[in-house]
């Protein structure tokens, strides 16, 4: 008989021999008390070493333990969606595979989760990682993520998330996108909240990422911050923009015309230029509205996503009650 | 050469596209040769309506007699990649061979291929040594050579149609047009491991071929949408956003140079073509900053169902012990 699966525990995996088997023990430690019928998805992410051979050997003995297998390097978060999309649990927690995170944390944010929330989000108040390479850009970037988005969130680069399984499922999740996903489903009208987690200094293997993320992450908040303002309205948002040029062309023609004689040329000629790249501009707006319109994503089915778990989750809650 | 026998199903996939004057015989060649040392053998040629008028009849006489080879008819020339990709949905065989209805290379050199399947999931052919003309090696090192700054990977012949795969390859290639040429580079990014294997050239391919200058504007124009493909596929405003930026910073530098002359050191702004020219930059820079961003637009909408990713396999082991007790 199928059972039902509480809990989903996604573990990206990318050379780390020495610390599956560490994980494995810790994830169960932490997970067994709870007594919640759940699995772990270890999720190879096309590892050099001999991760695999370990994953595989720690899944012939617990049936509990899937290893997703991926062809190649993908990265953080292919490794992540792809974990969340074979995941069967109802909740889904995420975290590092490098036991930075600490899995004893899984309990108290899940008791946080069902306080009504659909997202916790972890906060490493106490990060051990180098000051000037790593906590720092991650503090301005924070600071930065949550000015643009609106989500104030403190740290958004930790990997320890539980998550609601219908609200995430559906979510739009690629690149280095795994950083941006309370602001996400932030337009979504998603419940968050974030609690202090332990946090350990790496014991094995070597950091995979560097300062290079920087202008990444730069460019993805800019991605972000587009799609979300854009997405209700591309047409008035595109519009909004080529006004800028239209007024310039206004101002040139208007120029070129009160010196008429000896500049004209050149007035009629940035008049013509800026009228261009508004029409252009304006072009493209509409071009977004028909993507966004035969695209299987828009933003008003995210917002139904999020208000589906909520009265979804009233329902259980209720149904929970008759049966006691 | 090879003796071995090849144990596993083989799909041969003839293209006959362009140069399809002597596929008949290319076949009977390739048919007399292959079905000494592989025993499960299946030969799908796909015609185009323009080849069909050449060699259709003759192949569908020849088809009707032989159960192993099946003809394809494209209703219209859609392009190598079409053809090859239609040809595959008949193929019955765990492995697919995609041969020229020409001859490209030593026809006897072929098993070669098969001695590296075991560790590759495509395996190519390069043609080596060569017996052309240097005009046709330089043209051919060309491509190749923007090709590898391009694509960061390493081919140095893109241009031999010989490939040997696994016929999992070709299911999950989405190819199409002319892009039958950079198959590896496609495939290689859903994570497929490729090789290249040398392969003495035909005499009868070193014919000095000059083309006209829309056949190289076309090959370059493939060469750097495959690269786009592949490289900037889900991040296009990385792409956009580059070129954009470099634009709009050109363009605000120039436009702050003339304003700092016109007010600092008085000389006359209005008449100087420098100001369109800086604004050009800008505006040019705001235009493919807005496409990059309708890029992100469609990828973000097609995120669904366009995964990042391409699982191998999931292991689980259901009998195993240790289950939750309850």
């Amino acid at each position: 008989m199928l059972r039902k699966i509480d809990l989903s525990v996604v573990v990206p995996l990318y050379n780390e021999e020495e610390s599956v088997g560490h994980m494995y023990r810790a994830i169960v430690d932490a997970v067994n008390p709870m007594g919640l019928n759940y699995e772990i998805m270890f999720v190879n992410d096309g590892s050099k070493d001999a991760t695999l051979e370990k994953a595989t050997e720690l899944a012939r003995h617990d049936s509990r333990l899937n290893v997703v297998d991926f062809r190649k390097n993908y990265g953080q978060t292919p490794a992540m969606a792809a974990g969340i999309d074979c995941a069967r649990g109802e909740l889904i927690v995420t975290m590092d595979g490098d036991l930075q995170n600490d899995p004893s944390d899984i309990p108290m944010m899940v008791a946080e989760l069902n306080k009504g929330y659909d997202i916790v989000v972890g906060w490493r108040h106490n990060r051990q990682d180098k000051l000037i390479t790593r906590k720092i850009p991650s503090m301005i970037a924070n600071r930065l993520i949550g000015k643009v988005t609106g989500v104030p969130i403190k740290d958004n680069g930790c990997s320890l998330k539980v998550y609601r399984a219908d609200v995430m499922k559906n979510l739009p999740f690629y690149n280095e996108m795994h950083r941006f996903i309370p602001a996400l489903l932030s337009v979504s009208g998603a419940q968050f909240s974030e609690v202090k987690v332990k946090h350990h200094a790496r014991q094995f293997g070597e950091s995979k990422y560097g300062l290079s993320r920087v202008y990444k992450v730069l460019l993805d908040l800019m991605t972000i911050k587009s799609i979300l303002s854009v997405a209700d309205h591309p047409i008035r948002w595109f519009a909004s923009i080529a006004m800028i040029p239209m007024i310039l062309a206004f101002i040139c023609i208007a120029f070129a015309l009160l010196n008429a004689g000896n500049n004209l040329v050149i007035g009629t000629t940035m008049a013509l230029l800026f009228f261009s790249t508004s029409i252009f501009l304006a072009g493209l707006g509409f071009l977004s509205e028909l993507v966004f319109t035969t695209g299987s994503i828009n933003i008003g089915k995210l917002v139904l996503l999020t208000s589906k778990p909520q009265s979804l989750h009233e329902f259980k809650q209720g149904s929970a009650s008759h049966e006691h | 050469m090879s003796t071995k026998q090849l144990q596993a199903s083989l799909s041969v996939i003839i293209p006959a596209c362009v140069r399809a004057g002597s596929t008949v015989a290319m076949y009977k060649e390739y048919k007399d040769f292959l079905s000494t040392f592989v025993s499960n053998l299946q030969f799908i040629i796909v015609v185009s309506i323009r080849t069909q008028k050449l060699i259709g009849a003759e192949l569908e006489q020849m088809s009707e007699n032989d159960p192993n080879l099946s003809l394809l008819v494209m209703s219209r020339d859609f392009g190598e990649a079409t053809a090859i990709k239609a040809g595959s949905s008949q193929a019955t065989g765990e492995f697919i061979l995609i041969l020229p209805p020409y001859k490209q290379v030593d026809t006897t050199a072929i098993p070669k291929l098969f001695d590296f399947v075991d560790d590759y999931d495509i395996v190519l052919a390069k043609r080596w040594p060569r017996v052309d003309s240097q005009s046709n090696q330089v043209q051919s090192k060309l491509f190749n050579y923007l090709l590898r700054k391009f694509s960061k990977q390493s081919y140095s012949d893109i241009g031999c149609s010989v490939r040997l795969m696994r016929a999992t390859v070709m299911q999950e290639l989405n190819i199409y047009g002319d892009q039958n040429r950079f198959m590896p580079l496609f495939a290689h990014e859903i994570g497929f491991r490729c090789k290249e294997v040398e392969i003495p050239q035909a005499i009868m391919d070193s014919k000095t071929r000059i083309h006209n200058p829309g056949t190289y504007t076309r090959r370059l124009l493939d060469l750097l949408t495959v690269v786009f493909l592949t490289k900037f596929n889900k991040k296009p405003l990385r792409f956009f956003g580059l070129i954009g930026s470099a634009s709009i910073l050109t363009g605000m530098l120039g436009l702050f140079y003339l304003a700092f002359e016109r007010l600092v050191l008085s000389v006359p702004l209005a008449d100087r073509p420098l100001l369109v020219l800086f604004s050009l930059f800008f505006v040019l820079g705001l235009q493919l900053l807005a496409i990059g961003l309708v890029g992100e637009i469609v990828v973000f909408t097609h995120a669904g169902k366009n995964k990042e990713y391409r699982i191998r396999e999931v292991i689980n082991f259901p009998d195993a012990g240790g289950a939750s007790k309850e």
